[in-house]
């Protein structure tokens, strides 16, 4: 048996395993009831040049159906546009007018040394919470050592192949968080969470200098003992990239920073038993499907320039009019075992689609499995030279 | 804690199940495809035994073995390509190629195709001139495009004229195949080679038409 073969099986097991264990978990998993104590939420929105997006997202906050206080911060990066004009007709929003030009995440650093409240959340102006979402968000902060919980987001933009592949990434995206938070492997945050303000002033402002700024403040979150959570109902919606290209980009930088986070900003975190959902569930099963996405691309280069070898070849000694003919289906122990998982992993969709009550489509499903694990093995690629030049600290 | 210890277990013991079951349901299922395969070479066999049969007939009634021999010879090539496919099929997966059972199902076939071929020569010799027969030597050990080309051209042939063929590895460990290889003086380094009715031998790839005007258009 060659490496190949050895490579292919174990995937398939590790894969049977963790569907069973998604599985199991998902069964058993609870929401959290909305609090009955009234949070004060601050709302810290950073813009550059969002006069489309900004009013939506400032009447989406407003509309909340949440009784407790509520702020609107929003923290202009210099924009060129209209961004100013339109959040100064919003009386009851603050608007604070960065000097310089230096990118989002100072923006929120300025902003969170007005924040006052006992909660608070970094929206970004093309995303935006469903009315009840952050009522329901309260009730994780009724425990103590919860430090972050997020919402369920979900793709707002849903026309075209690229966000059509997004939004079922997304969706397994809710339910491996919410997973991951069962087990306490959650390592990150995103554009609709709430944070616990006293927790982030403790742990200290997000990192400039990082990648994935959202990684690095839940990690530091969990060195410092608090919890990150995930929910389920409470729906946000955000725009996601539309073209291969501004997905690459964006991925280089997520996939790159989960590296670098992992590896190298927090490596003082890895193999300690006090991580355990992080360093014996979630990094083991992350990094052996990196691997494997190296292995894929490898694979799929090598195969493909033999290929073109042997078609130019072929066509230029032979007179065969060839069309590509697949070989019968031949029910080989592997073709059997690749059923038996893609079984149990039709079967983990469903119990899903059950939990979230949404509707995907079947074709989408398809083309997600078939397509976005060469796409996604792509990106790990591309990812990796750049966490390599990383050595102090991530350059944008 | 104690009960993500308990799914933990649990989903370990699931998966190891289904995968053994798996590996073993597998193996089972290959072992009756490698079945299947040796009743066909068994079945096969026999036409060929009746066609050497009529053949060593040949003194006694030229004209009437002859045309038996001529109308029957053809149709068991294709039933060779048929179980070739089957095997090359089998060839493609790594623990199948590996087995003791793949070794016997392919040796049969290599023997049954020389011998088809013998048979080949001496209806070519005694009743049919237009029949052309190839002996075909390529390597199964080392990736060789160029042999798979020839592969792709021999095929097309055999359907545009009458050619009977025989491809024979010679990285095979089957004595009859070392002693081809010895009596052709042949090694991996020089494949594909062609051996065209005994008395023309091509080494290398070689373009269709030129294949074609020497084996077709004798």
């Amino acid at each position: 048996m060659n490496i190949f073969n050895i490579v292919v099986l174990s995937s398939v097991y590790i894969s049977l395993f963790t569907f069973f264990l998604w599985m199991f978990i998902l069964l058993d998993i609870k929401e959290v009831k909305p609090s009955k104590k009234k949070y004060s939420i601050t709302f810290i929105v950073p813009t550059y040049n969002e006069e489309k997006n900004i009013a939506k997202t400032i009447r989406s906050i407003k509309n909340l159906d949440y009784d407790g206080e509520k702020k609107i911060l929003v923290v202009d990066d210099m924009s060129t546009d209209k961004t100013k004009e339109v959040v100064k007709k919003f009386k009851d929003v603050k608007f604070i007018q960065k000097g310089v030009h230096n990118g989002k995440v100072p923006s929120i650093n300025l902003g969170l040394k007005y924040v006052n409240t006992d909660l608070f959340c970094i929206l970004d102006a093309d995303t935006y919470f469903e009315k009840d979402a952050i009522k329901k968000l309260t009730g994780y902060f009724d425990d103590k050592k919860v430090g972050a919980v997020l919402a369920s987001l979900k793709v707002e933009n849903k026309k075209g192949l690229i966000p059509r592949l997004q939004e079922i990434e997304y969706f397994f995206s809710v339910f491996l968080r919410k997973i991951q938070s069962y087990y306490q492997g959650l390592m990150t945050t995103h554009g609709a969470t709430l944070f616990r303000t006293s927790a982030i002033k403790e742990v200290g402002e997000f990192d400039v200098n990082n990648p994935t700024e959202d990684m690095d403040i839940a990690l530091r979150l969990i060195k410092k003992g608090y919890k990150i959570e995930s929910d389920l109902n409470a729906s946000a919606y955000t725009i996601v990239p539309t073209t291969f290209i501004k997905l690459l980009k964006q991925r280089m930088r997520w996939y790159g920073g989960f590296i670098y986070n992992s590896i190298i900003k927090h490596r003082d975190m890895l193999f300690k038993r006090k991580y355990f959902g992080l360093n014996y569930i979630s990094y083991p099963l992350s990094y052996f499907w990196i691997v494997l996405a190296f292995l894929m691309i490898y694979g799929i280069t090598k195969s493909a320039i033999l290929k073109t070898i042997f078609y130019t070849k072929l066509i230029l000694n032979t007179n065969i009019h060839f069309s590509f003919v697949l070989n019968p289906f031949v029910l080989s122990t592997l073709t059997l075992l690749s059923i038996l998982s893609l079984s149990v992993f039709l079967l983990m969709v469903y119990i899903m689609k059950g939990k979230l009550k949404e509707r995907i489509s079947i074709v989408s499903l398809a083309l997600y499995i078939v397509l976005f694990s060469i796409i996604s093995s792509l990106f790990w690629v591309f990812s990796i030279p750049k966490v390599l030049v990383a050595k102090k600290g991530w350059k944008n | 804690m104690e009960k993500l210890r308990k799914y933990i277990l649990f989903s370990f013991i699931l998966s190891t199940v289904i995968f053994l079951g798996g590996i073993y349901i597998g193996y089972t299922m290959q072992g009756n495809e490698i079945n299947s395969t040796s009743v066909d070479i068994s079945s096969i066999k026999g036409q060929i035994g009746e066609l050497e049969i009529m053949m060593l007939m040949n003194s006694v009634n030229k004209n009437l073995t002859c045309t038996y021999l001529e109308d029957n010879v053809i149709p068991v090539q294709n039933e060779l390509e048929n179980v070739r496919k089957k095997v090359v099929i089998m060839e493609n997966d790594v623990k199948l190629r590996n087995s003791k059972e793949y070794d016997e199902l392919a040796e049969n076939l290599i023997k049954l195709r020389i011998r088809y071929w013998m048979l080949g020569e001496e209806i070519r010799k005694n009743c049919d001139q237009n029949l052309t027969t190839i002996l075909y030597f390529y390597t199964m050990n080392q990736k060789c495009q160029d042999c798979d080309i020839m592969g792709y051209e021999l095929t097309d042939l055999s359907s545009k004229c009458k050619v009977i063929i025989a491809p024979i590895p010679v990285d095979s460990k089957i004595d009859l195949v070392r002693t081809f290889d010895e009596y052709y003086n042949l090694s991996q380094k020089e494949v594909p080679v062609l051996i065209i009715n005994q008395n023309q031998t091509i080494k290398g790839l070689i373009n269709e038409n030129e294949l074609e005007k020497i084996v077709c258009h004798r």
